[in-house]
């Protein structure tokens, strides 16, 4: 399985790193959405983790343009509590799942796998 | 038949029969038909024959009744001849009743047709039997020659001979013919109903069998409407029971319904069903009546009641959010896990104006039905109450944060000297809000802008008041507040333009200020035996003088100086030897006390050297601060000295800097003497500090100093300064309000 | 409670003086209402606003100004009625103005009038601040008694500062 894990705070990248690489995943990490775009192109990820609260780039409008690539990616978006609008703004352009922050290595598991369960 | 629609019956109730039997009604009543047809067919058959054989036997009879009519025809007619009346009448009957017997004999000989004497025609058969036969011919024997003499005498009937030939014939021969006739006629009886026996056997067969098939028929039906009648005596008593389970099942549908409407009474929370279209549908919970404010809510639209409850932003993110609970591309527990109605602040219009806030926690099912999201289930309950006990409490403990952190920078102070910081501090904030609050609208245009800038002002020395009152305290949270508070007011006071709504900024930070010494105040008051206790315990002062006094206000002040010089590299030490204000009315005391510390402030920027400075200079390392009480001429005084040997005041830069800061033109300052020039430091606006700090002025120090004493006390100022060895303020006041007293102006003692 | 935050219904007053009239209207200094202050006048109207601040803003004219203002705009008739319904139009227009700076995270409710001063209360525990209104010779009140929300239910977020210590992964 191919992850992508876009967040500008390095320290969480390589938490959910920590997490995953336990899983033989594949992983690569982009730091903003230019970047996560371009890496979403050749790497060809099923799994997208999007941090939705960045403020530099408008992690919505990545969450949109990856599905419009490839629409069968699941999206993981992670948003803090306060910012409820963005958060229902994100499962409405397709986010598949939805994680608070701060999380823990478990919840973090468990919303992976909850993803392809239909 | 079709087959009745049953759970319950049991399977042989079903007529084995059923298919096969109207079958075999049909056809047994067709035979049933067939037979009696056959049967009529056959009895009309035997009648026929039986009429037939009956007519020829009554012919047979007949010919032996016709013989003797002959006869009495032969007899009359002879009769009549002899009396000369007229035989036609006998003549007619003899010819009709020979040719009728005649005709007889031939069709009973040979098969034919004879007549009635009514003239109908009957067909006769030959007569088959042998006996029959031999009768018929023995008969036939003495006709012909009976008939033959009749025949004779019908020729001429005139004949007498012939005539009783004739009579004397058929007298002879008519009793035989008659036996014979009787005879044949028995016979012909006899063997009728042989003939006829075989028929009429056939006829019987027939009739049997019809009965038969009439009976099976009969009992088939019978057996028929004996298994239907059980059939439906079953029916109707599956139906019975059926209507029971039927009558079970509504009442304990009712019983659940009055349960679940009990329930839907009682619950506390807000039950309801939304359709696609977001409509409530169906029983919804009384409750939600209550929580939503609107009575009867069937039809509404979930949408509508929430756009009249929240704010744009919310509405649309909710909108947004039922738009995907009912997406089926969504999964719910994704959906479900950004809902933003899980708490959600919600705001009904307050008839009293305004808004009544309330706290609505949300939670959401999808319904699914034949795989299609039909409803969601709603379940809304009134958190208001938790909300808000969770605000309080948050609140509360954030107070008690604050109000620890205040007693933090408080404990240190004496009781004494916090009441009167927070006097001051809120005579100041009355000052304030009185000239922001005093209308005096007769200037306009320019006039306008100066009476804002006078107001500010006020404001400034309010809460420069305040802050060195806090300085001295080492009050630091109120020191950095109006620290601020009075950048905030210099920046108005550096725009070209000032309005009203300039001054929001001002009355935002006082009446944060205000609410900072409440705050205080009620710290304060939680602590009222404690301030002694402290006291003693920090060696403030002795038991004896825990309601302070000189010495407070001195340690202050000395604590005020030394503090400032550390920042600056200075030392200092503080010399007030029988100085107090113990016997002071409070406000004189406390004017004291303002005046002092900012006089040490002053001392400790402008006047006190660095000490490797002084070192330097040959002066001693650590400066002098000494405050002295005056003698005074009158009772009603109040005299005091002031004095720093520091570095004097520079009548050279006094100057340069008044004429900079526009206060005096430069040829008024080449005018006025150095006297004259250093008095200049108790304008307003005059400061020679180059650079603002928490602890300097920024000008106005000693102005404020000089309107304390001066304008509001009528007091006097008297100032020394040797450049470069030190300065010495001293001031008298009276004690009295100065249009109390008619005393002259107080003098000095000393020049 | 922020300066600007204010200022918008200070100039939603200003605005209406200058739109509706031909005098402008002046702001003279706010002060803070103290228990002893009699700041209503004849004819009052109130504003709730909820929001990342919550509170609410009055309104308060005294007759003869309303019944100056009603003048100008050429009405003649100057019951209590109409003078009342007035008032609650110029706090429309001050809250209209507010709605328009203020966005969506705030609610504003529809003005109720008052007439007189004793059915009108200010919410305790919240310091409101009394801006005078000029105009023509005349003193009106602009009250705003506002305090800030407390973060307590976290809904009506602005874009949230980044956090680095989001995540606690083992």
């Amino acid at each position: 399985m191919k992850l992508l894990i876009v967040d500008d705070s390095n320290v969480i990248r390589r938490s959910i790193q920590r997490t995953i690489g336990e899983r033989h995943t594949e992983v690569r990490t982009a730091g903003n959405g230019i970047e996560a775009l371009q890496v979403f192109e050749e790497f060809q990820p099923e799994i997208v983790t999007m941090d939705i609260t960045m403020p530099e780039m408008d992690g919505l409008s990545c969450v949109e343009a990856i599905l419009g690539k490839r629409p069968t990616t699941r999206i993981l978006v992670i948003s803090a509590l306060a910012d409820k609008a963005t958060a229902v703004e994100a499962v409405k352009r397709g986010a598949t799942g939805f994680l608070l922050k701060p999380f823990t290595a478990d919840t973090l598991n468990t919303e992976l796998a909850e993803l392809f369960i239909d | 038949m079709t087959e009745p629609a049953t759970g319950n019956l049991p399977a042989e109730s079903f007529p084995r029969k059923g298919a096969f039997a109207p079958i075999v009604l049909v056809v047994g009543f067709l035979i049933f038909t067939a037979l009696l047809l056959l049967i009529g067919l056959v009895n009309s058959f035997i009648e026929a024959r039986s009429a037939q054989m009956l007519g020829a036997i009554n012919l047979a009879g007949r010919q032996s009744m016709l013989v003797e009519r002959m006869t009495k025809d032969l007899v009359e007619m002879r009769a009549a001849i002899a009396a000369n009346q007229s035989p036609k009448v006998e003549q007619a009957e003899l010819f009709e009743a020979t040719t009728l017997f005649d005709l007889t004999e031939r069709a009973f000989a040979s098969g034919g047709q004879t007549r009635y004497l009514s003239g109908r025609v009957i067909t006769v058969d030959r007569l088959e039997l042998p006996a029959e036969q031999h009768l018929l011919d023995r008969s036939n024997q003495i006709w012909v020659l009976l008939h033959a003499r009749i025949a004779r005498s019908l020729n001429d009937i005139h004949d007498a001979p012939a005539l009783d030939e004739a009579v004397r014939t058929a007298l002879g021969v008519s009793p035989q013919m008659a036996t014979f006739m009787d005879e044949l006629s028995a016979d012909m009886a006899r063997n009728a109903s042989v003939g006829t026996a075989g028929w009429s056997n056939l006829r019987n067969v027939l009739v049997g069998l019809a009965v038969l098939t009439f009976l099976i028929v009969v009992f088939i039906l019978f057996a028929r409407v004996s298994s239907a009648q059980k059939q439906l005596a079953i029916y109707a008593d599956s139906l019975i029971k059926r209507n029971n389970e039927v009558e079970d099942g509504a009442r304990q549908l009712a019983e659940a319904k009055a349960g679940a409407d009990l329930i839907m009474d009682t619950v506390n929370q807000g039950l309801f069903l939304i359709d696609a279209k977001y409509k409530i549908n169906g029983q919804y919970s009384r409750e939600l009546e209550q929580i939503f404010r609107l009575p009867d809510l069937a039809g509404y639209n979930l949408l509508n009641i929430l756009q009249r409850l929240l704010t744009e932003r919310m509405f649309n993110t909710s909108r947004d959010f039922l738009a995907l609970l009912f997406d089926k591309g969504k999964k719910e527990r994704t959906v479900l896990k950004v809902n933003p109605l899980a708490e959600m602040e919600v705001n009904f219009a307050d008839p009293e104006g305004g808004f009544l806030s309330k706290y609505l926690s949300f939670s959401f099912r999808r319904l699914m039905e034949n795989g299609e999201i039909t409803r969601v289930f709603v379940a809304v309950s009134d958190i208001t109450e938790r909300v808000q006990l969770e605000r309080q409490l948050r609140e509360s403990e954030q107070r008690k944060e604050r109000q620890f952190e205040f007693l933090l920078g408080v404990l240190h102070v004496e009781p004494v000297q916090l009441d009167d910081f927070l006097k001051t501090a809120r005579e100041q904030i009355t000052i304030m809000n009185d000239t922001l609050r005093a209308q005096d609208f007769a200037l306009a245009g320019m006039g306008q802008m100066e009476l804002l800038r006078q107001r500010l002002d006020v404001v400034y020395r309010s809460v420069h008041n305040v802050k060195g009152n806090a300085a001295m305290l080492k009050l630091q949270h109120f020191q950095k507040f109006c620290d601020e508070f009075e950048t905030k007011i210099m920046d108005l006071k550096n725009r070209s333009a000032l309005g009203g709504d300039d001054f929001l900024s001002v009355v935002i930070a006082q009446s944060e200020l205000r609410q900072d010494l409440d705050e205080l105040q009620e710290l304060r008051d939680k602590f009222v035996g404690l301030g002694r206790m402290s006291s003693v315990m920090s060696g403030f002062t002795t038991p004896g003088q825990a309601d302070g006094g000189g010495d407070d206000l001195i340690s202050a002040i000395t604590s005020l100086a030394v503090q400032i010089g550390q920042k600056h590299g200075k030392e200092v030490r503080v010399d007030a030897a029988g100085f107090t204000t113990g016997d002071l009315p409070d406000d004189k005391r406390r004017l004291v006390k303002d005046v002092l510390i900012q006089l040490a402030r002053n001392s400790m920027m402008h006047g006190i050297e660095e000490s490797r400075l002084r070192e330097a200079l040959g002066k001693a390392r650590v400066g002098t601060i000494t405050i002295r009480a005056l003698p005074v001429t009158t009772a009603q005084t109040f005299g005091f000295s002031f004095r720093d040997d520091g570095r004097g005041l520079d009548p050279a830069r006094i100057r340069e800097r008044a004429v900079e800061r526009g206060l005096i033109t430069p040829s008024a300052a080449a005018t006025l003497s150095d006297g004259e020039i250093v008095g200049l430091i108790f304008q307003p606006g005059f400061s020679t500090a180059e650079v603002m700090t928490l602890d300097s002025g920024r000008g106005v120090g000693m102005n404020v100093v000089k309107e304390a004493i001066v304008d509001k006390c009528g007091g006097e100022i008297d100032l020394n300064s040797e450049p470069g060895a030190f300065t010495e303020f001293s001031f008298v006041f009276p004690l009295l309000p100065p249009a109390i007293t008619a005393m002259p102006p107080p003098q000095f003692a000393h020049n | 409670m922020s300066e600007d935050d204010l200022k918008v219904f200070v100039k939603g007053a200003e605005r209406f003086f200058m739109q509706a009239t031909s005098k402008p209207a002046e702001v003279s200094t706010p002060f803070v209402k103290e228990d002893a202050d009699r700041v209503i006048f004849d004819f009052s109207a109130v504003i709730g606003i909820t929001g990342t601040q919550r509170g609410c803003v009055y309104y308060t004219a005294p007759r003869a100004m309303v019944r100056d203002l009603v003048a100008q705009i050429g009405e003649t008739e100057q019951s209590d009625d109409i003078l009342a319904d007035y008032v609650g139009e110029i706090t429309n227009t001050i809250s209209g103005n507010a709605r328009e700076h203020l966005g969506a995270g705030f609610m504003i409710s529809v003005p109720v009038v008052f007439r007189g001063a004793e059915n009108v209360r200010f919410p305790s525990g919240t310091p409101a601040f009394v801006i005078p209104i000029l105009w023509s010779g005349q003193r009106s009140s602009l009250i705003l008694s506002l305090k800030d929300e407390d973060v307590a239910v976290p809904d009506f977020a602005a874009r949230e500062k980044k956090e680095i210590v989001g995540a606690r992964v083992r």
